[in-house]
């Protein structure tokens, strides 16, 4: 069954954003993490979100597959809102579960923790989720896990349990398995800052290769040489809030905002 | 009197008919009950952890009636009781070829809720062991909850399950010789009739214990190559062995990270 895209083949489809986000607002904890963020990504664009600890990234990041509620404010991916349904009426509702769980197939999440199962081999991580959730010929899967391992340097480790990987190959192979559903969009949550120095750029060197296939990304990451080299944009978030955003040239050149100017100070 | 060593010796190796039909009704009742305590510890753990306030609230009074009163009570209260207030009375069903007395009923029945109020924690514990990154990674790939549970949380649960559940199974055999005061005729009933007959009590004691000795050692075997099976299933390969667990307790859990035992 070929996936259907709306906002492609809306007239205006083609110049919409892949992401758009709008007023977001979320409270935990009594706390408002996020305050009316919005933030929209092209299709093909590297977005890099960067930022003091504590200032919303994961936050931003988990509403947009919805991973966590929103309390105002909208997000649609490929035109559709996620996790939400519009009735006739109006009113904005929970998305059904099927529906919700269909969104996120197109979009790939990578975990500062990789969070790989550590009760399935390497490619059975990366096949499982054609398999069982896009019902894919286990023989064209397993193919194509095997084809996502050699691109990312681990063919050699298909049989072998996550647990027997170090942690730049574990995080190689939480990329491959998103990437097995064919993911429209990637979210990266701070990808290496889980790894010992040495294994970081094993994991940036697979995104970047992805970047320049231009797969649409979102990276929350401090290694500003990566943002420097394949960001389109880099987005800065401070308590909550969005408070500057330009490609990475300009903003090493001349950040506006005090705050975006103290914080590259502290890690540049 | 002096210990009889004949007739210890002739019981043990060569048990009377009904004393090898109370053993079978004991591993038939245990089974029974343990695989239907399974099913019903798993749909108690299940409402337990439901978003649906009413679930909840009944699985949390149905454990805390269960674990708080003992198994004797309740077997005399659903055999006995139920049926003297004219609540409900257990008959023989008689299948082709298969007859289930009432006391048998009522045993397993008994042995089923008093079971799985205990087996929906352990149920429970082992669903919370799974670190929530796992449900998460299961949704980013776009599985609905069931499939999550059946696909990732379960197959890790189990893993922290099988050792508790396997203690409880070691617990339900031996909890069978209560049935004895509702009448089932399992190998303790049975023990008691022969030590009657013949005085010989010490010694048809002595044979009773060694078989379930034998009972709960097998399954001690069979327990440990599931454990063996599951933590291979997660990369783990050292397991205690069997001589091990039979006598050096259980101190030595699985290893989660194999250079840290090193
Ligand atoms: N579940 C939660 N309950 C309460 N507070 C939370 C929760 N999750 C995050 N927060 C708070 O929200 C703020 C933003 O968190 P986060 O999005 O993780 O920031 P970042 O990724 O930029 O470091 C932090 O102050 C954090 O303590
Ligand atoms: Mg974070």
């Amino acid at each position: 069954m070929p996936k259907t895209d709306p906002a492609s083949s809306s007239p205006s489809g083609a110049a919409a954003p892949l992401v758009r986000a709008r007023g977001v607002t979320r409270s935990l904890g009594g706390r408002t993490v996020l305050d009316d963020v919005s933030l929209e990504v092209s299709r093909g664009e590297v977005v890099v979100l960067v930022g003091p600890s504590g200032a919303g990234k994961t936050t931003l990041l988990r509403t947009i597959n919805h991973l966590e509620s929103i309390d105002r404010g909208e997000i649609t991916v490929a035109g559709k809102r996620v996790g939400y349904v519009e009735g006739a009426d109006g009113k904005v509702r929970s998305a059904p579960k099927r529906v919700l769980a269909k969104q996120r197939q197109d979009i790939g999440f990578v975990f500062q923790h990789f969070n790989l199962f550590p009760h399935m081999t390497v490619a059975e991580n990366v096949w499982h989720g054609p398999v069982r959730v896009l019902k894919a010929p286990k023989a064209e899967a397993v193919a194509q896990a095997q084809a996502l391992l050699a691109r990312v340097g681990l063919a050699d480790k298909a049989d072998v349990r996550p647990n027997k990987l170090s942690g730049g190959q574990q995080q190689r192979v939480a990329i491959a398995r998103a990437l097995a559903m064919q993911p429209k969009l990637m979210l990266f949550d701070e990808p290496t800052s889980a790894l010992d120095p040495e294994m970081i750029g094993e994991v940036l060197d697979v995104m970047k290769e992805l970047a320049r296939e231009h797969m649409t990304m979102i990276v929350v990451t401090h290694e500003m040489g990566f943002a420097r080299e394949v960001a389109d944009r880099i987005v800065v978030m401070d308590a909550g809030a969005v408070i500057e955003s330009a490609p990475p040239a300009e903003l090493f050149a001349n950040p506006q905002h005090p705050r975006t100017r103290s914080f590259l100070s502290k890690i540049l | 009197m002096t210990f009889d060593w004949s007739f210890f010796w002739s019981n043990l190796l060569t048990p009377r008919g009904p004393f090898l039909q109370g053993l079978a009704l004991t591993i038939i009742i245990s089974i029974a009950a343990m695989v239907l305590a399974l099913i019903i510890g798993l749909v108690i753990a299940l409402m337990r952890r439901s978003a649906f306030l009413p679930f909840r609230m009944f699985a949390s009074f149905y454990i805390w009636l269960i674990r708080g009163t003992p198994l004797l009570v309740q077997l005399v209260l659903i055999y006995t009781g139920f049926a003297a207030a004219g609540i409900f009375r257990f008959s023989d069903i008689d299948l082709p070829g298969l007859l289930i007395k009432a006391a048998v009923q009522a045993a397993i029945v008994g042995l089923v809720i008093n079971e799985s109020a205990y087996i929906s924690e352990i149920v429970r514990s082992g669903l919370d062991s799974v670190p929530p990154g796992q449900s998460e990674a299961a949704m980013t790939l776009g599985m609905t909850g069931a499939s999550a549970m059946r696909w990732v949380i379960v197959p890790q649960a189990l893993r922290i399950m099988v050792p508790p559940l396997g203690n409880s199974f070691n617990g339900l055999m031996k909890s069978t010789s209560i049935l004895s005061v509702i009448g089932v005729s399992e190998m303790f009933l049975v023990t008691q009739s022969i030590s009657a007959a013949t005085f010989r009590t010490f010694e048809i004691f002595a044979v009773v214990a060694i078989y379930y000795l034998v009972l709960t050692t097998v399954w001690t075997v069979i327990q440990a190559w599931i454990e063996g099976r599951l933590n291979r299933m997660v990369g783990i390969d050292a397991t205690p062995s069997v001589v091990g667990r039979l006598f050096g307790g259980r101190a030595a859990g699985p290893v989660l990270n194999p250079a840290d035992a090193k």
